[in-house]
């Protein structure tokens, strides 16, 4: 088992690099339209709204794969983790955008008037009013959409990265080629096993600071 | 519209109508397993919740597409075949049960209580009590989160490809592969998705109007 | 004293680097430039479909077409870190040559018109045929035995086209990889499991209660690939193929990787070879038995 182990964990560390910048990368963006979906801008809220729309009712998988095909015709030359990122990334920064629209949201705009009410200027409210309470609001279930991108990461196999689901099927395919057994129910329950330890503290701390935070 | 573009228009449709089949099913299953275990869950029901809690963590802290695959090649040792499109419902059924679960427990629970105080004053038993009024009230207010889950449901049978369930997205992948057409073929199969999530969306909220209870305050 | 030292140096260097270079042959043809700027080869190549390509206990690249692709490297770089590999499959090796990613694919790449439209094909290189692997107790003795019977083939080959277009009768079930194909085969899924006769051959060894039926069929002649319009690649890499033709190479590698000498002999007059040269008028990827 000692070489499909270590096979396996060089997929593992492909997935936590892939979860890594697909994590950074869709906060940004997600921090970003969710702060900008406050504005009263007309075309500004339609486009935050578009992409929002768009990009959470388009199955996360059929974005990966456009995004991997499309950049060729377009030029551009990138590798398959790459592409892999922008496009989950695309999907998970929607959902957090929607999020953090939704915490911002919540804060009523009392608590904008009454920051203005004490000489706040416009942006300033937004900043030191609104926003710290929002993020109270913001971070349980934004914790819970980092489990999901982590999890959306095993969706990059279907591409051809090599990443821990990817590596299981290459060591199904060779064992099941040299010998009976190919194993695979053990080595799925390892994959399983170990997407399960990364996400279940998360699910923890996500429900611990919902308790803590709620105001 | 040339032949060419009617047959590939033909074949995404296929595969269209493969998705709402397995998705349909897979969200009734999920949806009717999800309010089964809330409510134990609600009425924690000893042993059982905990079970129950074990379950859905596990199905939420796995990505789908294992899951699936699992079953797949799993069960037979179990002496349980399935085809790829039975294995397609089942594990959306078993995911979306773990998420409804907690959303239908959480419906169940923002039922006034004074309601229930109500009907047990009135004389009615607690399981009476239960099923006349915290589950038809709770199941009520769980109708948007519920939505939304099935919704997610419906999506996430894309990742059916994985055991060679020829739904829209891999029809539309092999298509790609052929073809190179990348921007329209994606794009007739995301709009396909989309006008989808959006007619469950405004059907739910019909029916949340239809069945709303007028004066009876479902939530705290 | 130093001054022999330093001839007898110089000497025993100029005689190492004669046998190294001696050692993989230069071919006519010029390294296209941009590979050469870049110092290694990127190739595409199956990761999940042995014997051709799969993934060694190692976690290294193994199978008779890494074997080719080790000798081609060789023919650029030599042996040392001049060659990168990429794992592909069906759906996204097109995509990886096009964006540039990999120099060329060399991934059981059977030769169909469609396909020539979007890369161009190097001289062939292998031919692979088409069998049945079914349970040893099975009815089914050929294509036409599998109306209204389950058949499994991976997703995307040839061979699912074929199937779909030959015996549409049948019940065509498609798998990821040939392990999953073979896996439904042995649960007892599918009636029958149809793959390359390499694999199959391979397969009725370990598992004695399968047997390999049906015609040769479906023959795909197989290419490198390399992307549309890169003649300078193109032109380098078949004068390095003719070596390998030279050398005898394709059926070397072949038999180094499947065991059997009564089997790998069979092939003989199939792949390319010194008295032999392949052409892509021999494939039969979508042409039905008649």
């Amino acid at each position: 088992m000692g070489p499909v182990a270590s096979h396996m964990l060089s997929g593992l560390y492909v997935t936590l690099w892939v979860s890594l910048l697909t994590t950074l990368v869709a906060t940004a963006i997600g921090i970003v339209v969710g702060a900008l979906s406050a504005s009263t801008t007309p075309w500004v809220k339609f486009v935050v709204r578009f992409y929002i729309d768009i990009f959470r009712g388009v199955p996360s998988l059929i974005t990966l794969l456009f995004v991997f095909f499309a950049l060729p015709h377009v030029g551009i030359s990138t590798g398959p983790i790459t592409a892999s990122v922008l496009g989950l990334a695309l999907w998970g920064g929607a959902n957090i955008a929607e999020t953090a629209r939704g915490a911002l949201r919540s804060i009523s705009s009392h608590q904008t008037e009454a920051a203005r009410a004490l000489g706040m200027g416009k942006l300033d409210a937004l900043v030191f009013a609104v926003m710290p309470q929002a993020l109270r609001r913001f971070l349980p279930p934004y914790i819970g959409q980092l489990t999901v991108l982590i999890q959306a990461s095993a969706l990059t196999s279907v591409v051809g990265v090599t990443d821990l689901l990817g590596s299981a099927r290459q060591m199904i395919e060779r064992l099941a080629y040299v010998s009976n057994d190919a194993h695979a129910v053990e080595i799925y329950c390892g994959v399983l096993v170990v997407f399960f330890v990364i996400c279940y503290p998360l699910t923890l701390l996500s429900d611990y600071l919902e308790r803590r935070l709620r105001s | 519209m040339t032949p060419n573009f009617m047959n590939e228009l033909l074949v995404l449709l296929d595969g269209l109508g493969r998705t709402l089949l397995v998705s349909g099913i897979g969200i009734a299953l999920g949806m009717a397993l999800g309010m089964l275990m809330g409510a134990a869950r609600h009425a924690r029901i000893p042993v059982l919740s905990e079970l129950i809690a074990c379950y859905a963590n596990l199905f939420r802290c796995t990505p789908l597409l294992v899951q699936v695959v699992m079953l797949y090649f799993a069960l037979p040792d179990l002496g349980v075949k399935l085809s790829p499109f039975e294995t397609s419902w089942l594990a959306l059924g078993l995911w979306g049960a773990a998420y409804h679960t907690e959303i239908f427990r959480a419906g169940f629970g923002a039922v006034n209580p004074n309601e229930v105080l109500a009907a047990r004053a009135l004389g009615m038993s607690a399981p009476r009590a239960f099923l006349d009024i915290t589950v038809p009230l709770g199941a009520r207010a769980a109708i948007p989160a519920a939505t939304t889950m099935a919704i997610t449901q419906f999506r996430s049978s894309s990742f059916m490809i994985a055991v060679g369930y020829q739904e829209l997205t891999y029809v539309a992948n092999r298509m790609v592969a052929d073809t190179f057409k990348v921007f329209q073929v994606f794009g007739i199969a995301a709009l396909a998705y989309l006008i989808v999530s959006n007619v469950i969306a405004m059907a739910s909220r019909r029916l949340e109007k239809t069945v709303a209870v007028h004066g009876l305050g479902a939530v705290k | 004293m130093k001054k022999s030292l330093i001839a007898s140096l110089v000497s025993a260097m100029s005689f190492v680097s004669l046998a190294a270079m001696a050692a993989v042959p230069k071919v006519d043809v010029p390294l296209p430039p941009e590979v050469k700027a870049t110092g290694f080869l990127t190739v595409g190549i199956n990761c999940t479909y042995p014997p051709a390509g799969f993934v060694g206990i190692d976690g290294k690249p193994a199978g008779y077409e890494y074997t080719l692709v080790k000798r081609i490297g060789e023919a650029a770089f030599g042996t040392g870190d001049g060659l990168k590999t990429q794992c592909v499959n069906d759906g996204n090796r097109v995509s990886f040559l096009q964006s540039g990613k990999i120099d060329m694919i060399l991934a059981s790449l059977a030769y169909t018109p469609a396909r020539a439209e979007q890369l161009d094909y190097s001289n062939p290189i292998w031919a692979s045929n088409l069998q049945l692997i079914v349970p040893k107790d099975s009815k089914i003795n050929d294509y036409a035995d599998l109306a209204g019977k389950t058949v499994v083939t991976p997703t995307g080959s040839t061979y699912q086209t074929w199937l779909q277009k030959c015996y549409p009768q049948a019940n065509l079930v498609t798998a990821q990889t040939a392990a999953e194909g073979a896996t439904m085969l042995t649960q007892g899924r599918t009636d029958a499991f149809a793959y390359i006769d390499v694999y199959g051959f391979n397969f009725t060894q370990m598992q004695k209660n399968y047997k390999v039926v049906g015609t040769l069929a479906a023959t795909a002649v197989q290419g490198v690939g390399v992307k549309k319009g890169n003649k300078p690649m193109l032109d380098w890499l078949n004068a390095v193929l003719e070596q390998m033709r030279a050398e005898d190479a394709f059926y070397k590698a072949f038999a180094a990787e499947v065991k059997d000498p009564a089997f790998v002999a069979k092939y003989r007059q199939i792949v390319p070879g010194p008295g032999m040269k392949m052409d892509y008028s021999k494939s039969g990827a979508l042409d039905c038995l008649k």
